[in-house]
């Protein structure tokens, strides 16, 4: 079984996403496999972090989900909203739920207003394309007036006065504009929230602001919220659960705080270590190499080449999304390798009995089970 | 000038840009309003070591460095490079000094000639200065100069075009042309912001190299303080044109003294998530530097402002608290942590 | 870039220079590949002119308005003149005019734009205010008066297009230089203490080169036709033969009511075919320049579903 992330055990999931692949058809022939089976679960009002540099798939695979992938794409997989896989009819199945159930803030979508109308009327719009504002009467007039008193409530929510609505986009500064995005992302309700790079291009101070917006609109409104980020801290300070992505694929995924304090993929632990902390005093190093070509099939660990961890089987092999057991003996440490949080990845583990409940670790990497794990009696 | 004097220095630096009036100002006789973009900075670097200019975007950090650079006209102020003052040189007096002072931009997709091949994007500031009497004195001074910034063998990346580079050999191949003239002075605008985290170390590793060696010093700017913290001498805050805090790294981080500082590095998240700093999230924005407030510019947003922050424009000073012996004494000792705040 | 865009191209997947984008453009899609193959025909045509005319074009060899026939394929026109041999002179001067024309325009409009979006300022709106006023001209009333007073003639006739093209080019590489100019490795260059001559030769020209050429193809569009409509008007020298002046004979020497078509379509066809090619090839050039004209986000094509087959690590 792959291993999943899954929500605290009991809760139910909202949003289910299984097996996503998706690719892209090269202008000069050939395809691009730009996701490579990426799977979670979400519960309502949860913060989940997708991890990732440049070209890992992690825009992609959002995209994907929300069905706004250009027309040289195939997409393949499950996304389950509430039990029903939106994605089985393709366009037709999808677009009832966009913006309705399924709501994205684009990268940059800041920049992305449109500068000749005001804020508000931008909000507004589409509540009054899908048609969820508050009962209105027959006439334009009173429906429109309906979406605008729900845009201003919006505004408030985001943290904008909505006498500053009538403003247009370039009287906002870079922070409240991304506020607006949101708003706007927010207009038709919906259950589950993606937002692309949202605090990318910020100051700190406003990322500050946003994350907490952010956070709080998740507890207050139960929004189920998808964070892609390249930023771990950010993710480390505002998510629950996260996955890292590297190629492609899900390389390790749990919990943040297992994320840190137990680190089970050497691309995991070596991303952390590239980001500085401010009072911690060791050794920002940086990976070397670049992430493998998409366009071929991959023979072994997509990440073997830049691992510093690497074992034999790690060549052959391609390693599976797997749980990961409780860490057990070590044997001996091996040398060099930096690591972080308590355990070093560094060293040899064993893996022994079933996986852990329900905390839902699962890594893709050969080092995990270095000893088989015995075979499963048949229940 | 000794090598421990100050390479850089900078003194009252003021730079501002005039904001357009409408006819209907004109008509009005409404005076003209000024972005006071650079207002009053001073700070020094020797040689051989890294400052970074850190601070929130509209700040005038990026100002600044133009304004060293001579690309913007500053409007008072005096930038001495190498015991020369280059404030108020014309252009062509400036040429040749060119050479010692070079920038690094922030964006490596766009500071390349998406035409010219590696070799010629290095080569140019040879061409342009006349330096180097052949094709062959030339390709060895460019060479050397991508092998300094880390592209070894050069032979690899000579003929290469941008686009076939990673963004981080891009950037490299951008200090390789800042090192190709053999400067004194690297400015470094946001150098790894736009590439990826997997990457940064390697840059920043190499800024910091180049400076150790002691013929380098750097200024960097950046908005990422964890960054500045680890690889930075000396952080400089800015606010609204004005340096706020000023000192050793380390001191400037684990010891802030600026209620801005003490902000800032609060609401920086931590790769820990059981880290949960109590996070001091000021409100609103960084104001227009058109209307820069009165007293203390950082007044309306300061959590513990007191009356008589809106009548005194405070100072970058030593700290009262330090007292005396709070810094440094000579060129040798650290330099003195300074704070413009009166309650510091 | 977008997201996409970029995590599609990592890894120098697809790296394309401008050039090769051009190129591309051209070769992948059909309509331009006509337009280059129409605008090459017509060049070889015109340049081998003297050997393939099979009559002279001065000389009477058939009757008035004699019909298409086996020794005359296009039969003649008013003067018994052969028509095939007509349209390949004719196509040779109109082609020389056509790039004359266009050449003198584009540099003195490329120059005016270059010089006008880099230095900008005062330059920039002395320049420009003397380019709107060509560009509110009313361009054959202009012509006609100039016709006038300087009387009809080959050369006039390329000065006059000249004036009447330079000014939209200038205007569009003005546009273009300005915004090239903001980008940061001009800033680069600027900082490191390059010159303006520099500057504008090795790093902005380059940029500008692609647009300039795509302005020059349907700018020569622009001359074939001003040149036609010219010598319609009478306002050329009647004793050279070009695509113009042929169709001003035939209407003058009422060829329509001698039911003459061959003195008309014909010579009517070849310039429009010109035309057609001109501007083919040269949008082509532009959408592979400007990315924002493409619109594939508005086609009716959608992304595809792809039937899951096996679950978990089988999947696919």
């Amino acid at each position: 079984m792959t291993g999943t992330t899954r929500p605290a055990a009991g809760t139910p999931s909202l949003l289910e996403v299984r097996d996503l692949h998706v690719w892209f058809r090269l202008p000069g022939g050939g395809e691009l496999h730009a996701v490579q089976g990426v799977g979670f679960d979400l519960a309502a009002g949860e913060r989940f972090g997708l991890v990732g540099e440049s070209g890992c798939g992690k825009t992609t695979s959002i995209l994907a989900m929300m069905g706004l992938l250009p027309p040289n794409a195939s997409v393949a997989g499950e996304v389950r909203l509430a039990g029903t896989d939106i994605l089985a009819g393709g366009e037709d199945s999808v677009r009832p739920h966009r913006w309705t159930d399924l709501a994205m803030v684009f990268q940059g979508a800041m920049n992305a207003l449109n500068p000749v109308r005001t804020v508000i009327s931008q909000i507004a719009e589409p509540i009054i394309l899908h048609g969820k504002d508050a009962p209105w009467a027959a006439g334009s007039r009173s429906r429109a007036a309906a979406a605008r008193k729900r845009a201003g409530e919006l505004l408030e929510l985001v943290g904008i006065p909505a006498g500053t609505g009538v403003r247009y986009p370039h009287e906002f500064s870079g922070g409240m504009r991304q506020r607006a995005a949101i708003a706007m992302a927010l207009a038709c309700d919906p259950k589950v929230l993606l937002a692309d790079e949202p605090t990318t291009a910020l100051d700190v101070m406003v990322q500050a602001q946003i994350m907490d917006l952010l956070v709080r609109l998740s507890e207050e409104l139960g929004l189920a919220l998808v964070l892609v980020t390249h930023d771990l801290p950010v993710v480390a300070q505002v998510c629950q659960r996260a996955a890292v992505m590297y190629a492609g694929e899900i390389v390790e995924t749990g919990t943040t705080d297992a994320l840190f304090h137990d680190t089970r993929h050497p691309y995991t632990r070596l991303l952390f270590a590239a980001t500085p902390d401010l009072y911690a005093d060791d050794e920002v190093t940086s990976i070397p190499g670049t992430p493998p070509r998409l366009d071929r099939p991959v023979v072994g660990c997509p990440f073997l080449p830049r691992c510093d961890s690497a074992v034999s089987r790690c060549e052959s092999e391609r390693p599976a999304l797997r749980p990961v057991g409780a860490r057990q003996v070590a044997a001996a440490p091996r040398a060099g390798g930096a690591g972080l949080g308590d355990d070093r990845l560094s060293q040899p583990l064993i893996v022994a009995g079933p996986p852990d409940g329900d905390a839902g670790h699962a890594a893709a990497c050969h080092l995990n089970d270095l000893v088989e794990a015995p075979e499963r009696e048949p229940a | 000038m000794t090598a421990d004097g100050a390479l850089l220095d900078v003194a009252d630096l003021r730079t501002r840009y005039p904001v357009r009036r409408s006819i209907a100002d004109r008509l009005a006789r409404r005076p003209r309003q000024w972005v006071r973009a650079v207002d009053g900075v001073s700070f020094s670097l020797r040689r051989g070591e890294m400052v970074a200019l850190v601070g929130e975007s509209g700040c005038g950090k990026t100002t600044t460095a133009q304004t060293i650079l001579r690309m913007v006209e500053a409007c008072g102020g005096v930038i001495t490079v190498d015991g020369r003052d280059i404030t108020g040189l014309s252009q062509r007096r400036l040429r040749p000094l060119r050479r010692e002072i070079q920038m690094v931009y922030q964006d490596p997709y766009e500071s390349l000639d998406p035409r010219f091949r590696v070799r010629q994007t290095v080569g140019e500031p040879l061409l342009v200065h006349g330096v180097g009497a052949s094709r062959r004195e030339r390709d060895e001074l460019i060479a050397g100069a991508l092998e300094r910034a880390g592209l070894a063998p050069a032979s690899l990346y000579l003929d290469r075009y941008p686009h076939e580079l990673s963004g981080g050999q891009r950037q490299r191949v951008a200090i390789a042309a800042a090192l190709a003239l053999d400067p004194v002075l690297l400015l470094a605008d946001e150098p790894v912001s736009m590439l990826d985290v997997s990457v940064r170390a390697g840059v920043l590793s190499l800024l910091d190299g180049l400076r150790k060696d002691g013929r380098l010093g750097v200024l960097m700017i950046t908005h990422d303080l964890s960054t500045a913290a680890h690889f930075a001498d000396r952080i400089a805050v800015m606010y609204l044109g004005r340096i706020v805090e000023y000192g050793p790294a380390r001191q400037v981080v684990n010891d802030p003294r600026h209620p801005y500082t003490k902000a800032l590095l609060s609401v920086v998240p931590d790769r820990d998530p059981r880290v949960r700093r109590s996070a001091q999230i000021l409100r609103g924005e960084t104001p227009n530097p058109v209307a820069i407030p009165s007293g203390c510019r950082f007044r309306p947003r300061c959590p513990v402002a007191e009356a008589r922050c809106a009548e005194v424009d405070p100072q970058l000073e030593r700290p009262a608290a330090d007292g005396r012996d709070g810094g440094g004494h000579g060129y040798d000792a650290e330099p003195a942590r300074k704070v413009a705040c009166l309650l510091a | 870039m977008s997201a996409i865009a970029t995590e599609a191209g990592l890894a120098g997947q697809v790296s394309r220079s401008r050039g090769g984008l051009i190129r591309q453009a051209v070769l992948e899609r059909k309509a331009a590949s006509l337009g280059l193959f129409i605008i090459v025909f017509f060049v070889v045509l015109a340049l081998a002119a003297p050997v393939i005319a099979p009559y002279s074009t001065t000389a009477r060899t058939c009757a008035v308005f004699a019909p298409p026939s086996a020794k005359h394929w296009l039969g003649c026109d008013d003067g018994g003149i052969d028509m095939l041999s007509e349209i390949i002179s004719g196509g040779r001067v109109s082609l020389i005019i056509g790039f004359a024309a266009t050449l003198i325009a584009m540099l003195i409009g490329g120059g005016v734009g270059i010089v006008s979006g880099y230095f900008g300022r005062w330059i920039d709106i002395t320049l420009m205010r003397i380019t709107d006023y060509l560009l509110v001209i009313p361009d054959l009333a202009f012509a006609m008066v100039i016709a006038d007073v300087w009387g009809p003639s080959l050369s006039h006739v390329i000065a006059v297009i000249a004036i009447l093209e330079w000014a939209t080019t200038a205007r569009i590489i003005r546009a273009q230089v300005m915004s090239v100019k903001e980008r940061v490795y001009i800033k680069r260059a600027r900082s490191i203490g390059a010159s303006h001559a520099r500057i504008i030769g090795r790093h902005i020209l380059p940029q500008v080169g692609p647009l300039l050429m795509a302005n020059t193809v349907l700018t020569v569009a622009v001359a074939i036709y001003l040149e036609t409509a010219l010598a319609f008007l009478g306002l050329e020298d009647p004793s050279k033969t070009t695509w113009g002046t042929i169709l001003e004979h035939a209407f003058d020497r009422a060829a329509v009511s001698a039911g003459a078509w061959w003195a008309i379509v014909p010579d009517g066809v070849v310039i429009t075919l010109l035309i057609m090619g001109c501007f083919l090839l040269g949008q082509a050039i532009e959408d592979a320049l400007n990315p924002r004209l493409r619109v594939a986000h508005l086609s009716a094509r959608r992304w595809a579903l792809r039937p899951l087959a096996g679950r978990g690590p089988d999947a696919i």
